[in-house]
This record gives structure tokens, C-alpha cells and sequence, in this order.
């Protein structure tokens, strides 16, 4: 299908919605914050076809919409800046808004640079008008800015991005009901901790914490080039993953830096789904969509929840809200789409707490039941506190702290991440050359003596002489010891190695340790 | 929530007279923007603080901060109880969480600092 094929199939399906909107009631037309305003039931129609549809079936049978509670607040606010502008809320006023989105999308299509159309849209290759329709305005979306994007995402999902303000999950409402200490994080407004950091870590190890990621990023990339993209970006080795596994991975620079570490998944033949962390989803969405050929790539942050059940008891608790067989997923392995508290989910067995655990993945709005049926169920809510000393005492690496542009992957530590053996992935020059020549520095753990704490940026010594910094550091709650992760030279980089770090003008005693700090009884070696 | 009785430093210190000595600990407030303390350094007997200057600090599994003291003295007793229950800063900041008695050296100073409500309009909780 060409572009002006995808025109015609565009004007048909604005004859399909024309036809639905027709057969709208006038009771529901009427309706303004408690369901939908004609603009929110556009955004759907034009945006989203499979949503458009379930939306609007949902209007015509009567059931509840799927919009949080919480986002009201923000129709409210939205819906006083609108009225001017829609007036009476009738049916010719929204088909008027339907029809110029119509044509907004038509232009965009006839307005795009020569090859794109072939490089980002031609291979979908499916042309029932509303799908056409859907493919059309998602990718008119990946065309815009990050900002304009961010709106026009924020529009359809019902949530108010103000300019400048922090970004907010589905289950900011619930988390600030809860009590939590909210905090800017990545551009987010994220829970910090509810009953407090100690508390919550102690859960995880011994039951059953809960967390909401839904700030991290999810970058989709679906097509027949989607692997062969994937091998020429990504450390780790794409080929080696079967439909229903995942792997951790570093995404490289040409010189070995490091953009991003992120888990992919591979949830079908020629579809992978890319979690990464919030900070960076802009940045690898566009790497990606720059590097990619014969797939679309997408970033659906905004269309998908990601919330972590992780601990001994994890198991144990989701078995009771789904059907899904846990007990026969392995670690790094992903199911779905599995019901999870009566919501379509994702599931890996994946985390970032050195505890067995699972990621679960919803539609955005709909993940307040999963997070609710799990509390119920006794999972301890956590907050992004306990996430980072937990992963600490793991020895995770934390991108932005422990990794950045400036470090290579085998500087830290993460080696077994690295597939070279005949591939040529962006990076992999790089990185060949400093693994024949050994790196210069590596990533170590270090455990401090006594309860002085190292922050990032604490100065280490040895002999006196100033040989690195700290990266990461904490009071590991578990471990009941002071951890750190810092870069050392690699003759210093050896477990056993007395080193010195300044902690506010004093220097305490510390030794190399091989990570991680902590492992749980019966985890996998690595 | 924040004692009548006790005086409160900008820097969230409290300050409870009792006779011519001076408890001292950190407010509620600021344990619960600390979150979880896992250690405190406190100096010992014998001491001499001053007024508005560091006299130790107070470490949670996410910052470090700085203990200011609300009054000038020598410091008579330190909770030692802290040195295996940092927690009590948390459970219990403006009782068993103290942190040291100073024998008061300008009673003036306390005038200097603010009472209750003063404090909870600082802290924006008024």
C-alpha cells in the first residue's frame, strides 16, 4: 500500500466512525466529565482504532469508561478550558472535530519527505481502514516533537501535561491516597516510600513488595526487520531469544558507551518490546527509530503500566489473581497476553531487587485493578527508595549513577552481557579492541567499615593517592552493612584490596568485595 | 504533633529546656524527609557546641545531614541508645530519638528560636 491508498483507506474509515458517532444517543452527547467529551471520544476515534471501537461500544452499552478516577480532576480543569471552544456538545460539532482530524492526517500523510512512507509505514502491511487509521496517527505521532507528542499522548490517555510539569502514572492518585512521599524522579512524580524505605526493603526480602514502574520506558519494534535491528544494536545477543523470553542488555555507542541498559522482551516472531529506564526513553526511542529497517518503532510509554511484584512470596501471590501457569515461567521468560485480576497483562519473571519477582504490563489505565488485587493479596507497596537499595545490595547497576555515556560495559562489569563471537552490532569494534587490550578501570563493590556512608561522588583512595570515585552507595538495610559501587583501577580492581573512601573529611577503612552483596538462597550464579 | 514546650531551629532541631540543660533532637519533620536513619554521629561528653554550628550528623539510607545545635554549651549526656537504634529518630523523634543534653550557657538563645506554631508555619505545616 502506498500513501495515497492509505488516503483513500483513511476516508473510509471516517465514513466507519461517522456511522458510529451517528449511532451515538443523545443522553451520552450530553454527558461532559463523567464520561467523555466529545474531544476525548475523537482523540479515541481518530487514534486508536481498537480503542476507539471498545470505546466506543462501552458508550452504546452503557458501561462505566475506563478512565481513572483521579483523571476527572484533570477533565475538570481541561473541560473549563475547553467549553469555550465546544460549546454546546453537540453531534455535528464532534463530527466536525472528526473530520479535521481526518484531514490533518491526510496532509501529514501527503506532507511526508520522500521514503518514509517505505521505511516507517509501508510495513504494515494490513489494510482494513481502521487499522489504517490507527497506524496512521501513531506514527504521525512518532513525526512530532517530543513535546507536541507528549500533549497529543496525554490528550488521548485523559492525563494534563502542563508545560514544565512532572510527568504522573496511573497510579499517582493512589499512591498519594496512600500516603506516599512523592518526588521528582526522571521527569516523574514518583512515591519515594509509604511506610518507609527500611520497612519496605525487609518486605521484599522476606514477602512480597510491590512497585509502580510505570515511569520506565517501553519501546516497541515490530516488523520483519525487527531482529536483525535489534542484533545490530543491542550487547547481547537478540537471536539467541525464543517468543517468550527476555534478556538484559547494554545498548552501545559506536565507542562503546553506554546509552542504555534495558530488558528485552521477544513477545512474537517479528516483535520485541524494549523496557528501559525512564531518563532515557526519548534518547533510545530515537536510536532506535534511526538505526532501524523493515520494522516500526514505537515508543508506547504512555500506553502501557508497568508495575513489579518482586520477593520470596511473589509467586505465591499472583497465582491467585491469574491463570497463568508461574510456576512453569521461567526466570527471563515472559507470557501473555495473561488475565492478572481480570486486566490483560504481560508477565515476566524479571526484576531489579535480587529476589525472584515478576514485571507485569497492562494497558495504562486499566493497572490500578492488578495493583490493587496484589495489595489485598498483602503485597507491601513500595517506593523508588526501597527500589534502589535493594538493587544496590543486588549490585545491579544503575544507569545515570554506575553507567553513562563515558563508561563501556566491560568496564562495568558486564561482561556477560557482551556477545562479540561474529557479530558486529554498534559498539562492538570498541568494545573488541578493550577486551584484547583489558580495561583500564572496572566497576567494584565495596564494603565500608562501620556505619559511615559513601555517597556518589565520594573520593577513593589508596595509599593515599586519590585512585577513583563512588558511584552508588548506601546502608545496605538487609546486608546491615555500608555498600558502595566505585570505578578502580584494575589492579586495585581485585576482591580483598584495602581501600580508603573520603566520607566528609574523613577516611574509612573499606575492602573490595565480588558483588553481589547479597544473593538470595538458591539464585542463579550470575 | 510538634511539642508546645520545646524550641525549634530553622535547621529542624528541637530544643526542650529542662532546668539549666537542654535536650536536643531532630523534629519530626525532618526524620520523615531523612526517611530511614541507619546512623548517627553524635560527639561526646564533654564537648563544646556553639550555637547554630554542625555538632554531628545524622545519615539515612538516602542523604546525610548535618546536626545543628540550637543552643551554646557543653554537652552532659548523649543518647547512646541511637548507637544500635538509629531507628528511634524515626519511631519516636522528639522523645527517645534525642540526641544530646547541652548545659545551657546563654538562656537568651532560646529566645532566638521559634515556638511550635512559629515552626509549623516554616515548615509550611500551618
Amino acid at each position: 500500500m502506498g500513501p495515497e491508498e492509505a488516503v483513500q483507506r483513511l476516508q473510509e474509515a471516517g465514513g466507519e466512525l461517522e456511522r458510529l458517532v451517528a449511532a451515538l444517543p443523545d443522553s451520552l452527547l450530553g454527558e461532559r466529565v463523567e464520561r467523555w467529551t466529545p474531544k476525548d471520544v475523537v482523540a479515541h476515534l481518530v487514534g486508536w482504532n481498537h480503542h476507539a471501537k471498545e470505546g466506543i461500544r462501552e458508550l452504546l452499552e452503557g458501561r462505566p469508561p475506563f478512565y481513572l478516577p483521579q483523571a476527572k480532576e484533570d477533565f475538570r480543569e481541561l473541560n473549563a478550558q475547553s467549553v469555550a471552544r465546544w460549546g454546546g456538545l453537540d453531534r455535528k460539532s464532534l463530527l466536525g472535530e472528526l473530520r479535521g482530524s481526518l484531514q490533518a492526517l491526510v496532509e501529514f500523510l501527503r506532507g511526508l519527505p520522500g521514503g518514509a512512507w517505505d521505511r516507517d509505514f509501508g510495513v504494515r502491511a494490513r489494510d482494513e481502514p481502521l487499522t489504517v487509521l490507527g497506524t496512521v496517527s501513531q506514527l504521525a505521532q512518532d513525526y512530532l516533537s517530543h513535546t507536541e507528542r507528549l500533549r497529543f499522548w496525554a490528550g488521548m490517555r485523559g492525563v494534563r501535561v502542563p508545560r514544565g510539569k512532572l510527568l504522573r502514572t496511573a497510579l499517582h492518585g493512589w499512591h498519594v491516597r496512600a500516603g506516599a512521599r512523592m518526588v521528582p524522579f526522571a521527569g516523574w512524580e514518583m512515591p519515594l516510600q509509604y511506610q518507609g524505605i527500611v520497612a519496605e526493603h525487609r518486605a521484599v526480602r522476606t514477602g512480597a513488595g510491590l512497585f509502580d514502574v510505570s515511569h520506565m520506558g517501553q519501546v516497541r519494534l515490530s516488523g520483519p526487520g525487527a531482529l536483525a535491528t535489534l542484533d545490530r544494536l543491542l550487547c547481547n545477543d537478540p537471536r539467541r531469544l525464543k517468543v517468550g523470553q527476555a534478556l538484559y542488555t547494554p545498548m552501545c555507542r559506536d565507542d562503546g558507551g553506554v546509552l542504555d541498559d534495558l530488558v528485552a522482551w521477544r513477545v512474537g516472531e517479528d516483535r520485541f518490546l524494549l523496557v528501559v529506564n525512564a531518563a532515557r526513553r526519548e534518547q533510545d526511542a530515537q536510536w532506535v527509530r534511526d538505526h532501524a529497517e523493515g520494522c516500526w518503532v514505537r515508543d508506547v510509554s504512555f500506553f502501557a503500566s508497568l508495575v513489579a511484584l518482586q520477593g520470596p512470596r511473589a509467586q505465591d501471590l499472583l497465582q491467585q489473581v491469574t491463570e497463568a501457569q508461574l510456576a512453569e515461567l521461567p526466570r527471563f521468560h515472559v507470557i501473555g497476553p495473561v488475565r492478572v485480576a481480570g486486566v490483560r497483562a504481560w508477565v515476566s519473571r524479571t526484576g531489579y531487587t535480587g529476589e525472584d519477582g515478576f514485571e507485569i504490563l497492562t494497558d495504562w489505565h486499566r493497572v490500578e485493578a492488578v495493583w490493587e488485587a496484589l495489595v489485598e493479596l498483602g503485597a507491601v507497596p513500595c517506593g523508588l527508595g526501597a527500589r534502589d537499595t535493594l538493587r544496590l545490595e543486588a549490585g545491579y547497576r544503575l544507569y545515570g549513577a554506575d553507567l553513562d555515556e563515558s563508561t563501556s560495559p566491560l568496564e562495568a562489569g558486564l561482561g556477560w552481557t557482551v556477545k562479540l563471537d561474529g557479530r558486529e552490532f554498534v559498539g562492538a569494534a570498541a568494545l573488541r579492541r578493550q577486551k584484547e587490550e583489558g580495561v583500564q578501570r572496572r566497576l567494584c563493590g565495596l564494603v565500608l567499615e562501620g556505619r559511615h556512608i559513601a555517597r556518589a561522588g565520594s573520593p577513593v583512595l589508596s595509599e593515599g593517592q586519590p585512585v577513583g570515585r563512588v558511584t552508588s552507595g548506601t546502608f545496605g538495610p538487609w546486608v546491615q552493612r555500608s555498600i558502595a559501587l566505585a570505578y578502580l583501577p584494575r589492579e586495585l580492581a581485585v576482591p580483598g584490596t584495602r581501600v580508603e573512601v573520603e566520607v566528609r573529611d574523613r577516611l574509612v577503612a573499606a575492602e573490595v568485595v565480588k558483588l553481589p552483596f547479597y544473593r538470595r538462597q538458591g539464585a542463579d550464579p550470575v | 504533633m510538634y511539642p508546645q514546650d520545646y524550641r525549634y531551629s530553622s535547621e529542624h532541631e528541637w530544643a526542650k529546656r529542662e532546668d539549666g540543660r537542654v535536650r536536643v533532637g531532630i523534629t519530626r519533620f525532618a526524620a520523615d524527609r531523612l526517611t530511614d536513619v541507619v546512623y548517627v554521629e553524635l560527639p561526646s561528653v564533654g564537648t563544646e557546641v556553639r550555637f547554630m554550628q554542625p555538632f554531628g550528623v545524622v545519615e539515612s539510607v538516602k542523604a546525610a545531614s548535618e546536626l545543628y545545635a540550637p543552643v551554646s554549651g557543653r554537652v552532659v549526656e548523649v543518647n547512646q541508645r541511637l548507637r544500635d537504634h538509629p531507628e528511634l529518630v524515626n519511631q519516636d523523634p522528639h522523645g527517645e530519638g534525642w540526641m544530646i543534653v547541652v548545659e545551657l550557657a546563654d538562656p537568651t538563645e532560646l529566645d532566638r528560636l521559634m515556638d511550635a506554631e512559629a515552626y509549623r508555619r516554616h515548615i509550611g505545616e500551618a
